[in-house]
C-alpha cells in the first residue's frame, strides 16, 4: 500500500453508510478511480463538502492495486469554479462533460490528455463571455481525438479529393467511418449514402469544427457564431461521441437544458 | 451463511433491503428480534404498520401529517403568502425548530440531479406552480448546499422570477462557531457573494 497524491476531478458521489460517501473521480495520475471518504458527511469533516461533482481537487489516497475503491484521506481545491453553477446553460453543459467521462472513461486508465481537456474545458466554462454549446463541442470533439477516434475533414471518403470547405455549401458526413463525401460523390452514391447512415452538415459548421481541433478550451468557448451553427456542431459532436465511444447512450445532463431557451443537442 | 428457517431468511431479507443496512446488520437486527421478548416484537411491528396506515402526504405543502391538511397549512395564524420550498420532510422539521419561519412550506419529494436524470415532473413542481395563484409573494428557496440542491435552485429562480413573485434563497457560508482560516474556497467565495450591510 502506498500514498499517493494527485489532481482529481469528482465526477460522482453517493452516499455509504452513515456518514461516509463514495467518490469517483478523474484523476490525472490514474485515470478514473472510485474511492471512500470516510465520515465525509460528518458536518465537522475538514474536507467532506469538497467531494461533489464538478470540483476540482487536490488528493491524497491509500493506494492498494489489487482493491476496488480505494480510500481518500485528504483533499484540498486546485481550483474552485465559482460561476459553473451560475445558470442552467453552464450548468447542464459543464455536468455533461463529467457524465460523458464517466461513461466513456474505464476504471485506472490513466489519460493526462484527457484529464488536461476536462479541467480546462470546466475552465473555459467557468469563465465570463464564454458559450457553453462551443465548449460542449470542442470538448467531445478533441475528447474523440485523444481516444483514438479521430474525425477527418478534410478529404472526401470516396475519392479521396480534398474537400473546399470554403466551396461547398452543404456535405454527407458519415459518422461511422469519421469522413465527408464531397459533392460530386454525393450525387453518384446518392442512395447509398443513406443507408450508411451519413449525416448532412453544413460546410461552415465543419470548418468551425475543424478550427475547434486546433484550438484551446478556452479559445474556443469565445468563439462568435450563429446560435443555429453552435447547435449544428454540437448535435454533430453528440452524435459523433455516441457512435464512437460504444457506451454513451444518452446524455442525462442535456436533459436540463430543456428548461433553457435554446435546444440542445439531441433533443427529438 | 443460509439459515435453515425460512422466517429468518424472510426476515433479514427485508431488513437489508433498509438504507445503510447491509447484510450483516440485518442478520444481526434479526437474532436479536428472535431472542427479544414476543411484546416487544409485536409493538414493533405495530408501529411500522401504523406509520403506514395513518401518516399521509398534506395535500397543500406535501410534507408527511396525520391530518390533511397539515397543522401548518391549517393555522390561520402562519403567513400563508409566503412559501419555504425545501426538498424533504425533515427539512421542515429542522427549519420549524428555529421558530424563526412564520410562513407555510412545500415539500418538493428531492432535488433535481442531471446526473440520475431526476427531471423538474419527478418533484411536485406542478403542485408548487398551482399554488403561487393564491396570493402567494414571496418563495424561499432553501435547499440542500450541493450540486443538485443548486441545480433546483437555478431551475426554480428560472421558473418563478418571471410570476412578478419575490423569490429568494437561503444563505450559505461559514458555520456559526466555524473557523474562517479552515474554511474551503467554496464556502468562502459563497460567504462573500451572500454578505450584508451591518
Ligand atoms: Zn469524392
Ligand atoms: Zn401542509
Amino acid at each position: 500500500m502506498s500514498i499517493e497524491k494527485t489532481e482529481a476531478i469528482v465526477l460522482r458521489a453517493v452516499n455509504y453508510r452513515d456518514s461516509s460517501k463514495i467518490v469517483t473521480f478523474y484523476t490525472k495520475r490514474y485515470g478514473k478511480m472510485s474511492a471512500i471518504a470516510k465520515g465525509a458527511r460528518n458536518p465537522k469533516s475538514k474536507f467532506g463538502s469538497l467531494f461533489q461533482p464538478l470540483n476540482y481537487l487536490q488528493i491524497v489516497f491509500y493506494r492498494r492495486e489489487s482493491r476496488e475503491l480505494q480510500y481518500v484521506s485528504s483533499s484540498d481545491f486546485v481550483r474552485y469554479f465559482k460561476s459553473l453553477t451560475s445558470d442552467v446553460d453552464r450548468f447542464s453543459i459543464a455536468m455533461s462533460l463529467i457524465e460523458i467521462i464517466n461513461r466513456v472513461m474505464h476504471d485506472e486508465e490513466e489519460n493526462e490528455a484527457v484529464f488536461t481537456l476536462l479541467a480546462d474545458s470546466l475552465g473555459a466554462l467557468d469563465g465570463p463571455d464564454t458559450f457553453p454549446r462551443n465548449t460542449f463541442a470542442h470538448f467531445g470533439l478533441n475528447l474523440a481525438i485523444a481516444l483514438g477516434f479521430t474525425p477527418n475533414f478534410a478529404e472526401c471518403l470516396h475519392c479521396s479529393e480534398p474537400i473546399d470547405l470554403e466551396k461547398e455549401r452543404k456535405v454527407y458526413y458519415v459518422v461511422e467511418k469519421g469522413g465527408p463525401v464531397c459533392e460530386k460523390c454525393t450525387s453518384v452514391l446518392s442512395e447509398g449514402l443513406h443507408s450508411a447512415g451519413a449525416f448532412e452538415i453544413s460546410a461552415p459548421a465543419l470548418l468551425i469544427l475543424r478550427s475547434f481541433t486546433r484550438l484551446t478550451p478556452a479559445a474556443a468557448a469565445r468563439a462568435q457564431m450563429e446560435q443555429a451553427l453552435r447547435n449544428e456542431i454540437s448535435n454533430f459532436v453528440f452524435i459523433y461521441l455516441k457512435k464512437h465511444s460504444g457506451t454513451l447512450k444518452e446524455i442525462k445532463a442535456l436533459k436540463f437544458l430543456a428548461t433553457s431557451q435554446y435546444d440542445w443537442p439531441g433533443k427529438e | 451463511m443460509i439459515y435453515t428457517s425460512q422466517a429468518l431468511e424472510t426476515l433479514i431479507g427485508e431488513f437489508s433491503k433498509l438504507p445503510g443496512i447491509g447484510r450483516k446488520t440485518a442478520q444481526r437486527l434479526a437474532l436479536h428480534l428472535l431472542k427479544a421478548e414476543s411484546e416487544d416484537a409485536e409493538r414493533l411491528a405495530a408501529a411500522i404498520l401504523d406509520v403506514k396506515r395513518r401518516i399521509r402526504y398534506c395535500s397543500v405543502c406535501l410534507n408527511i401529517t396525520e391530518k390533511d391538511p397539515c397543522s401548518i397549512c391549517s393555522d390561520a395564524g402562519r403567513d400563508h403568502a409566503s412559501i419555504c420550498v425545501v426538498e424533504d420532510p425533515s427539512d421542515v422539521i429542522a427549519l420549524e425548530k428555529t421558530n424563526e419561519f412564520h410562513g407555510v412550506y412545500h415539500v418538493l419529494g428531492g432535488a433535481l440531479s442531471p446526473l440520475e436524470g431526476i427531471t423538474p415532473d419527478q418533484l411536485r413542481v406542478r403542485e408548487l406552480l398551482n399554488r403561487l395563484r393564491g396570493g402567494v409573494t414571496e418563495v424561499i428557496l432553501a435547499m440542500n448546499p450541493d450540486v443538485e440542491g443548486e441545480a433546483t435552485t437555478i431551475y426554480l429562480g428560472n421558473l418563478l422570477k418571471p410570476l412578478g413573485i419575490r423569490v429568494t434563497r437561503i444563505a450559505r457560508g461559514v458555520p456559526v462557531g466555524g473557523d474562517l482560516e479552515f474554511a474551503d474556497e467554496a464556502t468562502l467565495v459563497r460567504a462573500l457573494e451572500g454578505r450584508i450591510v451591518v
